[in-house]
Parts: structure tokens; sequence; C-alpha cells
């Protein structure tokens, strides 16, 4: 359990971290369902192990603040976002169809669009490294200092 | 028969009646929000000092939960401890929104609210009511919110990496464990009992995960549609009679799919697809086969095209349903879509054309009901079977 004390200094990239760490519990999950239906065969949780892994390590870079995970943060969830779409022309077939629920809109339509949202919000805040000029930026704008919270 | 009505009647289909005065309350959240800044409320609330994202995407997701618990018990008032645990989770996750919007310590008492939430919903499914898109979509909010309060923040020089993985494992966990359960009790709750008895072990599948049922124009049969549905079992058991030796199925063309043993093997007949609902040609025969016995259990209709609503001559009685799956193309494969809406990545998510069992042998559930309990085809089996050919898979 996280040390409970107040406010402390976050950034978007703190909710994005939150986010794609749900999102890829979800496709784990999808994934463990999958082994269940091919009778067990572990091989169909590579994929979803892979995605979380790939979307922890992005996270956690943006949460560092650099700009190239925050960009692949952004191109992951297009992709899903353009998977639903796919999933929606799929089901325009006369062999299957697409349900939609609002539990689908809200995991895959919903969540993608704020983790770009908040990845774009980033980048901005985190401005492109000049050639040859300083390693790191100035400080996020979306970050509160500590002093302002007064303990009870 | 027009699919993109399907498609919206499969979107209202998931969401339970008595949940959608809590809906509506999340969807005037905004409102609500919108008016507490008007007069100046949220300005004594958070007095303290500007909070960070992560404390004012917590409140939101807080308030987006306190609004629909606080809502619940306008359409779920069916048992007092439930109004009671509704109103009382409600005002908590109210009063932490309020300190996490005020700049107060709020992370454990959320974590354990929302992980004692979560159990008391999974208490609730397992106690027989069919899990819903919008708790569904609650127990998403929640996760949400375990999830911004598991993982501590990243201070400058202190990047906090073992608790960090800790916070991150366990919120993948409970989100896993919490999506497993929820999945297990969808099943139960759609297998159980006949169809259309009312709120408690209503077999709709409102959590659409791997199993989507057919829309009802009306919750209870009338007198003609009781007796056409009586009258089609009977038809389909006479039809069927012949198939009680599967050598006679399989001479008819019927055939084994990739499970040839068990106690829900489906042999499928192609020749039968273009027909709708004809006990003389149903689409696949549902045997227990175990030890080179075999036992006709029913029969399935399957319509030829997905989004097509199947005839409902027995009314409610008489329900279809169709399977959401994922097709996965890396690696090659077929699964069902999770209780969170997904499938895993580089897959597809699919729906069937509609299917309908009709049982041929007198299970406690009726002919209609959604699946037979194993135990009790396990025992109808052990005295009911007869031998399956010699060549059969595992004889």
């Amino acid at each position: 359990m996280t040390a409970d004390a107040g406010p402390t200094p976050t950034t978007y990239a703190d909710v994005v971290y939150a986010l794609v760490l749900l999102e890829g519990a979800f496709g784990l999950l999808a994934g463990l369902g999958m082994v269940v239906m091919m009778g067990g065969k572990p091989v169909y949780l590579l994929m979803p192990v892979a995605k979380l892994m790939a979307l922890l390590i992005f996270a956690t870079n943006a949460v560092g603040g650099r700009r190239w995970a925050m960009i692949a943060l952004i191109v992951t969830q297009a992709v899903s976002l353009l998977g639903f779409v796919l999933d929606v022309l799929v089901g325009l077939l006369p062999q299957v169809q697409f349900t939609i629920n609002l539990v689908g809109l809200l995991t895959g339509v919903a969540m993608p669009v704020a983790v770009i949202r908040l990845c774009a919000r980033l980048l901005a805040a985190y401005p492109r490294k000049p050639r040859g000029g300083p390693a790191r930026p100035s400080p996020p704008a979306q970050t509160f200092p500590v002093a302002t919270w007064t303990p009870r | 028969m027009d699919s993109a009505m399907n498609m919206w009647q499969s979107f209202v289909i998931g969401l339970a009646p008595d949940h959608l005065p809590a809906l509506v309350a999340a969807a005037l959240l905004p409102l609500l929000i919108w008016a507490v800044r008007l007069i100046g409320l949220d300005a004594r609330v958070t007095a303290v000092g500007p909070v960070g994202p992560v404390d004012r995407w917590a409140a939101a997701l807080l308030g987006f939960a306190a609004v629909v618990h606080l809502a619940l018990p306008l359409g779920h008032s069916d048992s007092m401890l439930l109004v009671i645990g509704f109103l009382g989770s409600g005002v908590g996750y109210a009063w932490l929104a309020l300190r996490a919007l005020g700049g107060r310590s709020y992370r454990l008492a959320s974590a354990v609210l929302v992980i004692a939430t979560l159990i008391a919903y999974l208490v609730v499914v397992f106690g027989g009511e069919a899990p819903d898109q919008v708790g569904i979509a609650t127990a998403v909010v929640e996760l949400g919110v375990l999830a911004l309060c598991l993982v501590p923040a990243r201070r400058a020089g202190r990047p906090r990496r073992f608790v960090r993985l800790v916070g991150s494992s366990a919120a993948v966990a409970v989100t896993v464990l919490a999506g497993s359960a929820i999945w297990v009790g969808s099943f139960r709750a759609h297998q159980s009992g006949p169809p259309a008895q009312g709120h408690h072990h209503d077999p709709t599948s409102r959590a659409q995960a791997g199993i989507v049922t057919g829309w009802l124009t009306a919750a209870t049969p009338t007198r003609a549609q009781q007796r056409a549905a009586a009258d089609l079992a009977a038809r389909t058991i006479a039809a069927t009679a012949r198939y009680a030796n599967i050598s006679v199925a399989l001479a008819d063309g019927f055939r084994p799919g990739k499970v040839a043993s068990g106690y829900d093997v489906h042999l499928e007949s192609h020749a039968n697809a273009g027909y709708i609902l004809d006990p003389t040609h149903p689409q696949a025969l549902v045997y227990a086969i175990t030890n080179g016995r075999a036992t006709l259990l029913g029969a399935l209709f399957q319509m030829p095209h997905a989004g097509w609503p199947g005839p409902t001559p027995g009314g409610p009685i008489t329900r279809w349903h169709a399977h959401n799956v994922c097709l996965s193309a890396l690696p090659p494969g077929l699964g069902l879509v999770s209780p969170f809406g997904g499938c895993p990545p580089l897959s597809v998510d699919a729906t069937t054309p509609e299917m309908m069992h009709i049982w041929v042998v007198a299970n406690p559930s009726g002919p209609y009901a959604q699946g037979l309990d194993t135990a009790w085809v396990r025992r109808y089996h052990a005295s009911h079977s007869l031998p399956a050919p010699a060549s059969w898979p595992g004889s």
C-alpha cells in the first residue's frame, strides 16, 4: 500500500500510468480467457503480457518525462482505437456481428482517447530538446508544490 | 431482420433495468460539478490549495462511484441490506472524493473501500444477480481509483521503484481477479434456472462476456406462447429421438468439432445450415460422450446470419443467444470477450449468429434452459447412455 501522506507533486503522466496499467490488466484477463478456451495453452498469454510490459515501460518513461515514451503511448492507443474500428468493420460481414456495450466503449474508446489527450498535454509541457542544447527541459507545467499543502 | 437495430438492442440489453437510474445519475454528474462550481462550493472544498492531476482524477472517479451507489436504491430497492450497503459506500466515496479535492489524505481509505465494494459486488453476483454493464463499468471506475491509490507518484530524486512495482502488481492482480470472478458469475447466472424468471436468476447475459442474449419484447409469456413453446419442444423431442443412437446422427452428416468427449459435445450438420428453427433439421446435436458411450441431450438451432433475430414462437421462453468471441491472429485461436469488454492484442471481436438449445432430456430446468447442470448430466448419462461407434475418439 502506498504511503498516504496527502497530495504529492504529480503530473498527468501518473494518471496515464494508472490508466495503461488497467488497460494492460484488461488485456491479461482477456488472454487468460483465451488460455482457458484453447485448452490451457499458456502461449496465448504471450501477447497480453508483452503488451502489459510495453505499456508499463512506456508509462514509466513518460512519468520520467521522456517524450519518446509519450509518443509511443499515443501510437499504442491509436492502434487500440483502430482495432475498435476494425471490430466494427468486421461486424458488417454477414457471418458475424459486433456487439457494442457500455463497458466496451469505456475501455475500448474512452480510455485510449483519455490517454492520448493526457499524453498530448504532457508533450506540450515537455518541449522538444533543442539539438546540442541542455539535457533536460524545465519542469512540467502540471507539477504542484508540496508547500501549498497544510498538514492537518 | 435489421442488424443495425440488433446492435442497438444488444447495447440496451446489457443494461439492467434496475440499474438505469444510477446510469442516468452518473450521466448527470458533469451537470452537478458545473452547479457546484457555479455556487463556488468547489473553492471552499479546495481551500488548502491546488491539488495535482492524480488527486483530481481520483476525485472525479470517486465522485462517479459515489453518484452511482447513491442512485442505485432508486431502482434496486429489493433488499434493505443492499440499500444500506449502496448508501454507505456512496457516502464513503463522496466523502473521499471531497478529501481528494481538498488535498487531504484519501488513498488508503479509498483502496480499502474499493476492495470492500468489489468484494460485496462479487458476493451479490455469486448470490444470483447477473452482472450488467452498469455494474461492470462502475467496477472499472473503482479499479481506476485503486490503480491511482496503489501506485505512488515518483518524486524528484526518489523513484520509489520497489513500491511502485508492488503497487502496480497489486492493481493488476486485483483487476484480473475481479474480472475473472465477474466472468464466472456471469456464466453461472446465465446457466441458472429456466428463462424469464424475474430479477434474480435472470438468464439474460448482461455482462456480454462470451454470451449475448437476444432481445425480449415481453418478460412474461402468454398462454399461446407457452403452448407454442411446449409444442416446439415436443416436436423437437420427437424429431431427434432417432439420434439417441449417435451412429444415426453420424450417418445423417452430423460431425463433432474439436471436442469429441465430455458432457457438452456438439455434433454439427453443415447441410442443415439454411433451416430456421426446424425441429427436423437442427444445426447441431448436443451429446454427453464419455468412455465410448453417448447420451443425446438436446438440439441446437442457429440462425444462418449474424444479426438476424431468431423467431420466438414461445415469446420469452424461446430465448436465443449468441457468443461474442475473440479471433486471435497471433497465435491463431478462439477466446471469449472479457467482461471488461476486450480481446487480447492482435484479436478481432466478433459475435456469432443467434442460437438456441432445446433439451430433449427431462432436465430439472426444462427444455429451454440456457445450460444443463453438469452434475445432473453426469448422473443422467450414467443411466441412459448408449454405445458410441468403436471408431469414436476415446472409445
